[in-house]
């Protein structure tokens, strides 16, 4: 590098009065740096920063011609732009400065003079080297967007938005709860006037709302910020509230009726609230919010989604009526599913967590049995196209019924002599009575759906002439053809079939199976084959199957109804052959183990070798599996066929590959399970009616099948109830076929169905639209969301409490009528949970009442620091307590806090008007009584330590007056506006005593506790400090930005791109023409990665050049 | 006594805030260390740690924010990257790898830059002088570059 | 009725013993001590101490030696450590409660002549020192010599019945190479 003109260093060592002269000897320094070379002057001053200090710096600029100065004195995030102000004033580029800090990094750590001063010396050094090499730099100046975004809406976030919307800027207040208000809006009464919280907030709330340079966004959360000072691009997510702001009253109707009671959050889990609500009654804005976790578990695994959760909850309320209108949305054979259905439900129920599944079936069944005079809704128009259905199971049945709905015309093609399918023919009537099949066909056939019984498609009538009188098929023949063993003896009398036996017994045939019975199979067929054998006449039935119980398909519940019934099972064995002459006398088996997995998933039964055994028997029922009866169609048009027999189709739509034939349930997917066969009976019916529109079949469809519930729920605390067992006909009598589940009765179903955890908050009854004259609530609503441009952020995003769990010794939750600051706010204020009562778990007064100060606080276990607020808000409660119930009030604290305005004068009333305080920090809260007069009560032991011996004092309430801490996402926040955290949580300010509300990014400002533990007057005044430091930033109206940006030299650029990929800010781009990379200096934040990366060094930054670098490492080694 | 000679480049936003937290809480620690002002971890070019070697480091420690919290995103990763290559070319340069020190020091951890200070001092101590032959042309003392 | 003039005079203080309490293991953060009193609010046997844990604490952190070693407070500490384990400050009340009482036993300070508990302990030092293992029969005869042969024949009813019954042995009990213990103790005494 090259002379860089004639360079004069003027170099200036602060005293800072005694701050650094006291351990650095200022003039051997001064001495030293005079020999330093173009240093053309070494002065000494006791506080440069001073106006004479400063006004050394000018004249020597215009006395003697010096072009770059040295300060030594503090650290330049304290001064270095003042000292550059000096140096314009003086007539020099403010830029031919530099700062060494010889006060933080020196004179205040060394502990040796003589260390220090070498240290003084090299750090002097180094600056001199280094600022041979400036150059004269300009800074850029940016405008300042004159928009404001305060993030929360407390006290402070209000107060500042206020301020800055009255000096006529615009200002979003974002907050997420469904209202602003923050904790000061749960208070009752505040210290030390005993001003009515509300009373002060709410006319400051209404302001906010009605104020036109406020834009309230509530129930809203910053999702991503961007920019710098006075350009932030913030994108915002409103959350949906299922609920229009602009239609909503506020007139409440919709509470009436939903059915969901759920902790009130707002007071702190002492009374209940609705799905449907507002956190309090004076909420702005006055809009009610819907809280929803999401679809319920046992909607989301349910392949119909029917509405579990919904009817529970109504069931559970005696609104049985409202429940079956519920349950018939989704459902037209309600009364057969609560019978028969596999239940997925169940497993993901949230109850299970506790204790075991609500008995979701057992309830809709309760419902349909008790009104079961219901009707099916009719369709609402009529079209006029014509669809067949092939075969009238449940996937049939679902079609036809989803169909005629939609108005068109359904006829039902069934070969049996009885309509129902596997319902009818598969499932024993000790399960599903005839009668109830009889009943819901009836009502189906009611709507307008016409079966035609032995009618056999194939046979009767041709599927050709049936594509082509009808303007769509659907194919549900079911899987009616049975596997067989194919072993040796297979064709001996005495050996059935399982879905054959079935299909006889319940067609009305009589048939003896034999005396000693085997059920060979798994499956749900194997166990209702084996109860059906006991009922016709066997005495000893064996289930035979060749995996482990585990392995075993069929219902839970229903193996344990077989096991009530005497039903032996065999585990770990397979058929070989069948022994006997004529007719069956044994079986001969094999013993297995369980292998690899096979392609179902489940473990191969593997024959163990000579392991071989015989079972007598004079009767088998083998049920291992069934498969569609495709050839009985005759002529199948072309329709492809999987390997296993059964059709080909679109899992999405349900299409085959022939158009307008769809094919769906048991004959698609091999045999499953009744709903399931439902589902695919309404998924062909979508597809239909869009085919027969012309339109998109495959658009939307995603989420129409069972799906994962979204989330899981803290069930901690929950009392355990098992569940009221479906009463059951005894045992003796379970020989005939009368169903065995007899049903709840509404008692009982009332008390199953309370069980329910209502888990997903609203269930979507839907009933609160039918009341909601405003026709306010949408149940599509979707989160949004919103970008804006502002030029300045206030965080004003509060505290939350410290949990006092964490202190088990107190008794919280643990002993009665221990209780939080937060939960006494809500049991004093007159509009919370108690009516403003503070009365004790069993509704009574308390005669005493202790408060314990410092809870959570003060603690080097917990937390270190003083909250500030507790001890007041204790003697707070001390006024308001002994004043509505005239109890004796304890105060036990380490020492009074009583520092701000009017403070002492409240302690000095309190102790007036007769509150005990005792000086001493409570150890332990105990219900151990020691004598009579402690029976019942909440002693508590402490020191006084005033006067000197230990207390037991028992009490009817113990009050913790618990610290305040960071909100639990303050990591997450502070990362989103880039700014820091101090060691407690709290977010950190530039300085705690000049810049309390800055932060350490530019154009980020903090108000209240947020940063640190404070009153409500210290938070108002913090508020109206970062509305004012927003406000001079717009005010000026541009920012200047550091120039320390970095460029590119064009001619030692050699194209690489190596830097571009580097840029977290996108700010160098390549230019292809000149194959050069250039940097976007506007987008440039001075990081100077890609300087440090470039291969040829052709990147550089202002302000810390290579070379600048360089002479400094070099300069601070000379010493 | 022989003391030894530290360069410290330290970020601005995290590194530095902490050593000015340092001096205001009035910690005090090892003088050896000399800190160096840049504004990111990320502009730590590995010229400047083999410069500081060369001119008569007997160590350097580099500091930057913590993981995830680098005020230009991903400053700190691209040091620590850089770091570890270092080592590689210093351990064949025969300079042991107690003497270049990466630390993660964020701003209101005053008490880890005394605790990195005084641990590294006494390291360096323990090490001895590092040994590099220089060019006659570049003898200490320093003069300035003309 | 006589009256007593308390006044406690600086000179009367001993500020070597501030000092050497800080110095005890565990005692280093005396001086932070706010005198909350949760040490004395918890501790089971506060209610018999005639200086309660929390003041013991401050008179030591004051110098007013004389008033510590000689305090029943000291001797009575059962080290439940209920005090450290909840001292907001952290400071571990039961190891200095033994430095006091270690002090004590060096000074030779008790609160009354033939105090049981030290005696107990110089008993049982040295019979562990000679022997490598305490025999606990021969320890409460020693003891009982010492303090109250009354008591001693107070319980003899009790240790006949025992002896006939094979549960109380007067044999010495002692371990081989009992050198290596002497060796072992001098050794840390030399270092302390």
């Amino acid at each position: 590098m090259g002379t860089n003109g004639d360079v004069k260093i003027g170099v200036y060592v602060c005293h800072c009065g005694t701050n650094i002269a006291a351990k650095v000897n200022i003039k051997e320094v001064v001495e030293f740096a005079q020999t330093l070379p173009h240093v053309t002057i070494a002065r000494e001053y006791k506080f440069m920063c001073s106006d004479p200090g400063q006004e050394l710096i000018r004249q020597d600029i215009r006395e003697l011609g010096i072009n770059r100065v040295i300060v030594a004195s503090c650290s330049p995030l304290m001064h270095e732009a003042t000292f550059r102000r000096v140096l314009e004033e003086g007539g020099s580029n403010p830029f031919f400065f530099h700062m060494a800090n010889i006060r933080e990094h020196d004179s205040w750590v060394t502990s040796s003079s003589r260390q220090a001063t070498r240290k003084a010396q090299a750090l002097i050094a180094a600056a001199a080297k280094r600022v041979f090499f400036h150059e004269a730099l300009q800074k850029n100046s940016v405008p300042v967007n004159s928009n404001v975004m305060i993030v929360g809406g407390g006290i402070s976030g209000i107060q500042a938005a206020l301020t800055i919307a009255n000096a006529g800027k615009k200002v979003y207040l974002v907050e997420r709860e469904p209202s602003i208000g923050g904790h000061m809006a749960k208070f009752d009464k505040t210290f030390p006037t005993l001003d009515c919280a509300s009373c002060i907030l709410t006319p400051k709330m209404t302001q906010v709302a009605s104020h036109p340079n406020i834009e309230l966004l509530t129930y809203s959360e910053v999702e991503s910020v961007e920019g710098y000072v006075g350009n932030f691009k913030i994108q915002i997510r409103k959350k949906a509230r299922f609920v229009d702001e602009n239609l909503c009253t506020g007139c409440g109707e919709c509470t009436e009726v939903c059915p969901i009671d759920i902790p009130s959050e707002f007071d702190e889990g002492l009374g209940m609230r609705k799905a449907i609500y507002r956190p309090f009654p004076q909420s702005v804005p006055n809009t009610y919010t819907i809280s929803r976790r999401g679809l319920p578990p046992c909607q989301a695994t349910c392949s119909l989604h029917q509405k579990a959760q919904a009817y529970i909850q109504l069931i559970a309320k005696g609104e049985f009526e409202k429940a079956l209108q519920i349950i018939l949305r989704d459902n037209p054979l309600p009364s057969i599913c609560g019978r028969v259905c596999s239940h997925p439900c169940m497993s993901v129920c949230s109850r299970n967590k506790v204790d075991q599944a609500v008995n979701i079936p057992g309830l809709k069944r309760f419902v349909t049995d008790r009104l079961s005079d219901y009707e099916l809704p009719k369709p609402e128009r009529e079209r006029k196209e014509k669809i067949a259905v092939v075969g009238s199971g449940p996937s049939g049945l679902m079609c036809a019924y989803e169909l005629r709905q939609r108005g068109y015309k359904v006829t039902i093609f069934e070969a049996a002599s009885q309509p129902g399918g596997m319902l009818t023919q598969g499932i024993p009537a000790f399960r599903l009575p005839r009668g109830i099949i009889t009943d819901e066909i009836e009502r189906l056939e009611r709507t307008g759906i016409d079966i035609k019984l032995n009618t056999h498609v194939g046979i009767d009538i041709s599927l050709k002439d049936l594509k082509k009188k009808h303007d769509a098929v659907y194919i549900a023949i079911g899987a009616g053809v049975e596997r067989k063993l194919n072993i040796p003896g297979e064709n001996l009398r005495g050996i059935w079939g399982g879905i054959d036996f079935l299909r006889r017994i319940n067609l009305g045939m009589h048939i003896t199976p034999g005396k000693r019975v085997l059920v060979i199979g798994g499956g749900n067929s194997a166990i209702d084959a084996a109860r059906t054998a006991l009922r016709s006449g066997a005495e000893e039935v064996t289930i035979v199957y060749r995996r482990s119980r585990n392995e075993m398909p069929a219902d839970q519940l229903e193996v344990e109804e077989a096991e009530k019934e005497g039903i032996r099972f065999y585990f770990m064995a397979s058929p070989l052959r069948f022994l006997g002459n004529g007719r069956v006398t044994g079986m001969e088996f094999i013993r297995t183990r369980l292998g690899h997995p096979d392609e179902s998933g489940r473990r191969r039964p593997v024959p163990i070798p000579n392991s071989e055994f015989t079972l007598p028997c004079d009767g088998v029922i083998v049920t291992i599996g069934q498969k569609p009866d495709v050839e009985s169609l005759r002529d199948r048009l072309g329709l492809a066929l999987t390997k296993f027999n059964t059709f080909v189709t679109d899992p999405l739509t349900l299409e085959t590959n022939i158009p307008g034939v769809f094919a769906g349930g048991d004959c698609v997917t091999g045999p499953d399970v009744v709903v399931n066969a439902m589902f695919a009976g309404k998924k062909a019916a979508i597809s239909i009616d869009r085919y027969l529109n012309r339109q998109d079949m495959r658009e939307g469809r995603e989420l129409e099948g069972p799906f994962e519930p979204t989330f899981e729920i803290d069930t901690e605390g929950v009392p355990v109830k098992w569940r009221i067992e479906m009463p059951s006909i005894e045992i003796e009598r379970r020989r005939t076929f009368e169903e065995v589940h007899t049903g709840y009765t509404p008692e009982m179903a009332m008390e199953e169905a309370a069980r329910c955890l209502a888990c997903a908050g609203c269930c979507d009854c839907q009933l609160c639209s039918t009341v909601c004259e405003a026709k306010a609530i949408d149940y599509n609503q979707k989160d949004t969301t919103l970008e804006v441009d502002v030029g300045s952020i206030i965080i004003a995003t509060g505290f939350k409490t410290f949990d006092p769990k964490r202190i088990p010794s107190y008794g919280y939750q643990i002993l009665p009528n221990v209780f939080t600051s937060l939960e006494i706010e809500r049991l004093i204020n007159s509009a919370g949970p108690t009516g403003g009562e503070i009365i004790l778990k069993n509704g009574e007064k308390p005669k005493s009442v202790g408060i314990i100060h410092c809870v959570g606080s003060r603690d080097i276990h917990h937390n270190r620091y003083c909250s500030r607020v507790c001890c007041m808000y204790s003697l707070k409660f001390a006024h308001l307590i002994r004043e509505r119930t005239h109890a004796e009030v304890y105060n036990f604290y380490i020492d009074m806090r009583a520092f701000g305005k009017g403070y002492e004068e409240f302690y000095d009333r309190i102790l007036e008007e007769g509150a005990h305080l005792v000086r001493g920090r409570v150890a332990e809260v105990t219900d151990v009584a020691l004598d009579s007069s402690e029976e019942g009560k909440l002693i508590i032991r402490v020191e006084d330590t005033l006067i000197g011996m230990v207390r037991r004092i028992p009490v009817d309430m113990v009050i913790l007056s618990v610290g305040l801490e960071a909100r639990p996402d303050a990591e997450e926040v502070r990362r989103l506006f880039n700014i820091s955290c101090s060691v407690e949580g709290f977010f950190l300010e530039r300085h705690p005593k000049l810049a309390p509300v800055s932060t350490f990014t530019d154009g980020v400002f903090l108000a209240g506790a947020c940063q640190g533990p404070k009153d409500i007057p210290d938070s108002v005044a913090q508020a109206g400090a970062a509305a004012a430091e927003a406000l001079a930033l717009i005010d000026k109206g541009v920012v200047e930005l550091e120039p320390n940006t970095a460029w590119i030299e064009e001619e030692e650029c050699s194209g690489c791109q190596t830097c571009v990929a580097l840029c977290p800010f996108t700010a160098i781009s390549y230019d292809a023409e000149k194959h050069v990379s250039v940097v976007n200096e506007v987008l440039c934040k001075g990081c100077g990665t890609c300087v440090s990366a470039c291969p040829s060094g052709a990147a550089k930054q202002h302000l810390f050049l290579d070379e600048e670098i360089l002479a400094e490492i070099e300069g601070v080694l000379t010493i | 006594m022989y003391e030894p000679k530290i360069v410290a480049i330290f970020c601005n936003w995290c590194t530095y805030t902490a050593a000015d937290l340092a001096g205001t809480a009035r910690m005090e620690y090892a003088p050896n260390a000399r800190i160096i002002r840049v504004m990111c971890s990320g502009r730590i070019d590995p010229q400047f740690v083999l410069n500081a070697f060369q001119k008569g480091a007997d160590g350097v420690l580099l500091g930057g924010c913590h993981p995830g919290d680098c005020h230009y995103q991903e400053g700190n990763y691209k040091a620590l990257r850089r770091y570890h290559l270092l080592q590689r070319l210093l351990e064949q340069m025969g300079i042991e790898k107690e003497r270049l020190r990466i630390e993660w020091i964020s701003a209101s951890e005053g008490d880890k830059v005394k605790k990195v200070i005084d641990e590294m001092t006494e390291e360096i101590r323990r090490l001895g002088p590092l040994e590099i032959a220089e060019t006659p042309a570049e003898q200490k003392p320093a003069v300035a570059a003309s | 009725m006589q009256t007593h003039r308390k006044v406690k005079y600086e000179a009367e203080l001993d500020p070597s013993f501030t000092k050497w309490v800080s110095t005890v293991p565990g005692g280093e953060r005396i001086r932070e001590c706010f005198q909350c009193g949760t040490c004395s609010s918890i501790c089971p046997l506060s209610v018999y101490m005639d200086i309660s844990p929390r003041r013991l604490i401050a008179m030591a952190d004051a110098g007013f030696k004389e008033e510590v070693l000689s305090s029943f407070t000291i001797w009575l500490c059962a080290s439940c450590y209920s005090c450290s384990v909840n001292c907001p400050k952290d400071i571990k009340i039961t190891d200095i409660m033994y430095g006091l009482k270690r002090r004590a036993i060096e000074e030779g300070i008790f609160p009354s002549r033939h105090f049981a508990i030290p005696i107990l302990a110089k008993a049982f030092a040295n019979m562990v020192r000679k022997n490598g293992r305490a025999t606990e029969s021969r320890l409460v005869v020693s003891l009982a010599w010492r303090v109250s042969l009354f008591r001693l024949l107070n319980m003899a009813p009790l240790g006949i019945k025992l002896l006939l019954r094979g549960r109380l042995s007067f044999k010495k009990e002692k371990i081989q190479n009992k050198q290596e213990i002497q060796t072992m103790l001098k050794a840390l005494e030399a270092n302390r």
